[in-house]
């Protein structure tokens, strides 16, 4: 037999089928629905189903967009529509067990039964209050229907809390690998700007090292390099094309090969020195050049690298061929020697008179002394006392005579430069006996002023006197004209400064303008009538070679002052004691 | 007492010339006296003494020319042999114009010079 329902009870069934059929639908409904759309669809389908009061939802932890709180109320029910009221006035029990809920609890103006629902097995989705005044709630079928839709509830957050959940992993994930992506990809192009600069850095390197083979290859100069204990390790073409020997042959100490025999210990002597004490190495050496089948003369200078703390790495040096130039410095010595000596010709051409006045004299007397003893001995009786008397005078006349002729021949003879300590106030003095007839002839009047203790200079002591008798005749024939002073000649020297001395010839001439000084000393330069003008010009050459100066200045008064400036110890020699000084012209 | 010796003036700034010739001028049998310089001779007593000159040209000081010159202007009319170490034949002929007995080129014989002084002191 069909048993028999009352027609309520089926239809309450019917209900709670067709509650239960909405809710089950409820995730459809919902599907890929944002978290906050669900609560919403949720509580509003619930609160319709069941005709409820009021339905309450707290989530633990945020899930997507949802609120914490949410609530459903209808109007008259008196209960508050603002969430946060609810939850405050549920807070005595929000975390308390569900069954520990009291059956009715104030809410808003009237007591609602509430049913307290978790969502997830310990409730960690949330927790789910529905409430309802009416006393009999909730009914078995209305707690089926609440459980089934906590749990699609549960079922549908946590869907979605783990949706959200993936999603923001996805996009961490993404951030991390697109972060990892842009870190490579700077590295990358780092790596790549890196590459790049390498290799432009090695090509400029093999361009700069080829240049600079091509430069050292190319260069019209022999260089070479040592290392730091002095064994050649390089040398250019143009070293083996100089000297015909191989790069092979030149290493080590290959390069004594190439010396001049003669100039070999002394150049090895040099570079060992410097090796020893990184002292820049310079010599003038023979090189040998088989293409003249000559040794020719070539300056070798060499410079050491250092490194931080001072220690030599290697020597760098170069050879430059200085022999024509050495040559023709020898040409122009020889030249400068020969001209010198043509002046000093011309010299004596224009003290001919005086210098046959110089000679006529002591003649004078030796032969009349001579006649006069002849005629002492061939008296009756002799007069011996006086013809030994006369006999004297006459020895006497002719080493007066010989005197002249061996200073003139030390002046006036050809002779290579020679260098000798020099006391100019001897030479001074000297000269002024091999002019003082001109002087008189012309009728001037010598001031001598030679300073006492005048330090000696080194030089060539005649070409010196060259030079003081060409500025004393020069100043001679400037007084020519002179009538209405006295014709007087200074010829003084001095101390200039510490180790300079310094020879002063002032006379009272004409004079020299402005003009005319700057080109005195120019060769072939001349105001006189006669002469070639090279007198000045070689003799500023000849002072210069003593490493001194020569130069004229106008006086205050009529004529002009030529000055003569010597160092007293050229090329940083000792001072000279005047006790070495040599005697000069005598024979 | 013998005709006294005539007496020949030295006028020469030379010391050789001056201390050689008198002595030799002593052996030619005259009195002779040497002077270093024109001023010694005119300022000496021997000036009125002198009957012939032997005179240097170039001197410091007054030259022989000048003392010539001196000479006439006092209306001293002593013969005058030149010597020089400068001259050469046309130095030579051009002071003999001047009106001198001889101008000697130095240096010169010792006949040369008795020559000379013989022709002034006949």
């Amino acid at each position: 037999m069909k048993p028999e329902f009352p027609t309520t009870e089926v239809q309450r069934l019917q209900l709670c089928i067709n509650d239960l059929v909405s809710v089950l639908a409820l995730p459809a409904m919902w599907a890929s629905s944002e978290p906050s759309e669900i609560v919403r669809r949720l509580l509003d389908s619930l609160l319709e189903m069941l005709r409820l009061d009021l339905v309450y939802l707290r989530l633990h932890e945020p899930i997507g967009d949802a609120p914490m709180e949410s609530v459903r109320t209808v109007a008259w029910s008196g209960v508050p529509a603002a969430p946060e009221e609810v939850g405050a006035l549920l807070q005595p029990w929000l975390t308390a067990d569900p069954h520990a809920w009291p059956p009715r609890i104030e809410i808003g103006t009237g007591q609602l039964s509430v049913v307290p629902l978790r969502l997830g097995l310990q409730g960690e989705i949330g927790l789910l209050a529905v409430g309802t005044c009416r006393h009999d709630f909730p009914q078995q079928t209305e707690r089926l229907v609440l459980s089934v839709a906590a749990n699609q509830a549960t079922i549908g957050l946590q869907a979605v809390r783990h949706l959200i959940d993936h999603k923001r992993l996805t996009a961490e994930l993404e951030r991390r690998v697109a972060e990892r992506t842009a870190e490579l990809s700077t590295l990358n192009g780092e790596l790549r700007r890196h590459i790049s600069e390498r290799r432009w850095t090695e090509a400029a390197l093999r361009a700069s090292e080829l240049d600079l083979q091509r430069m050292t290859e190319t260069i019209p100069q022999m260089l070479w390099s040592a290392t730091a204990d002095g064994a050649i390790d390089y040398c250019n073409d143009r070293l083996v094309d100089f000297t015909g020997f191989t790069a092979a042959d030149i290493m080590g100490d290959g390069w004594k090969k190439l010396l001049h025999p003669d100039d070999v210990e002394q150049t090895a002597r040099t570079w060992e020195a410097s090796v020893a004490t990184g002292v820049p190495f310079h010599v003038e050496a023979r090189l040998i050049h088989p293409a003249d089948r000559i040794y020719r003369w070539c300056v070798t200078d060499a410079l050491p690298l250092q490194d931080e703390s001072g220690r030599i790495v290697k020597w760098y040096g170069a050879c430059v061929d200085m022999h024509d130039w050495k040559e023709a410095q020898d040409e122009l010595r020889d030249t400068q020697a020969e001209l010198a000596h043509m002046t000093r010709v011309m010299t004596m051409g224009h003290l001919t008179a005086s210098i046959a006045h110089e000679l006529n004299q002591p003649l004078a007397g030796i032969i009349t002394n001579a006649s006069t003893c002849l005629r002492m001995l061939a008296a009756e009786p002799a007069n011996v006392s006086g013809a030994r008397e006369t006999a004297r005078r006459t020895i006497r006349d002719g080493n007066r005579a010989a005197e002249v002729i061996s200073r003139l021949r030390a002046l006036f003879s050809k002779r290579s430069t020679a260098v000798e300590t020099v006391d100019l106030n001897t030479a001074i003095q000297e000269v002024i006996a091999l002019t003082a007839t001109e002087l008189q002839r012309n009728g001037v009047s010598l001031r001598l002023e030679l300073a006492d203790d005048l330090p000696f200079v080194k030089g060539d002591r005649v070409q010196l006197q060259q030079v003081i008798m060409n500025l004393v005749l020069n100043a001679v024939e400037a007084m020519d004209g002179v009538a209405d002073r006295l014709k007087e000649l200074t010829v003084a020297t001095e101390q200039d400064g510490t180790d300079r001395v310094r020879v002063v010839v002032r006379d009272v001439g004409v004079g020299i303008d402005a003009a005319a000084a700057a080109k005195l000393f120019n060769p072939f330069y001349t105001t006189k009538g006669h002469g070639m003008g090279i007198g000045l010009s070689v003799s500023r050459s000849i002072v210069e070679h003593h490493q001194g100066r020569l130069w004229a200045e106008a006086n205050d008064g009529p004529g002009a002052t030529f000055l003569i400036s010597i160092p007293t110890r050229p090329h940083g020699e000792a001072p000279m004691e005047p006790s070495v000084a040599q005697p000069v012209g005598q024979i | 007492m013998m005709q006294q010796r005539k007496f020949v003036a030295v006028v020469d700034d030379d010391e050789s010339v001056r201390e050689s010739l008198p002595d030799l001028i002593r052996e030619f049998g005259y009195a002779a006296g040497g002077f270093s310089s024109a001023e010694e001779f005119l300022a000496s007593g021997d000036l009125t003494e002198a009957e012939c000159l032997v005179l240097d040209i170039a001197m410091p000081g007054m030259s022989g020319f000048d003392l010539q010159r001196e000479l006439i202007r006092q209306e001293r009319k002593i013969p005058i042999v030149f010597i020089t170490a400068h001259g050469d034949e046309a130095v030579r002929v051009r002071v003999r114009a001047r009106g001198t007995v001889e101008c000697l080129l130095k240096p010169f014989s010792d006949t040369a010079l008795l020559e000379a002084l013989q022709a002034v002191l006949k």
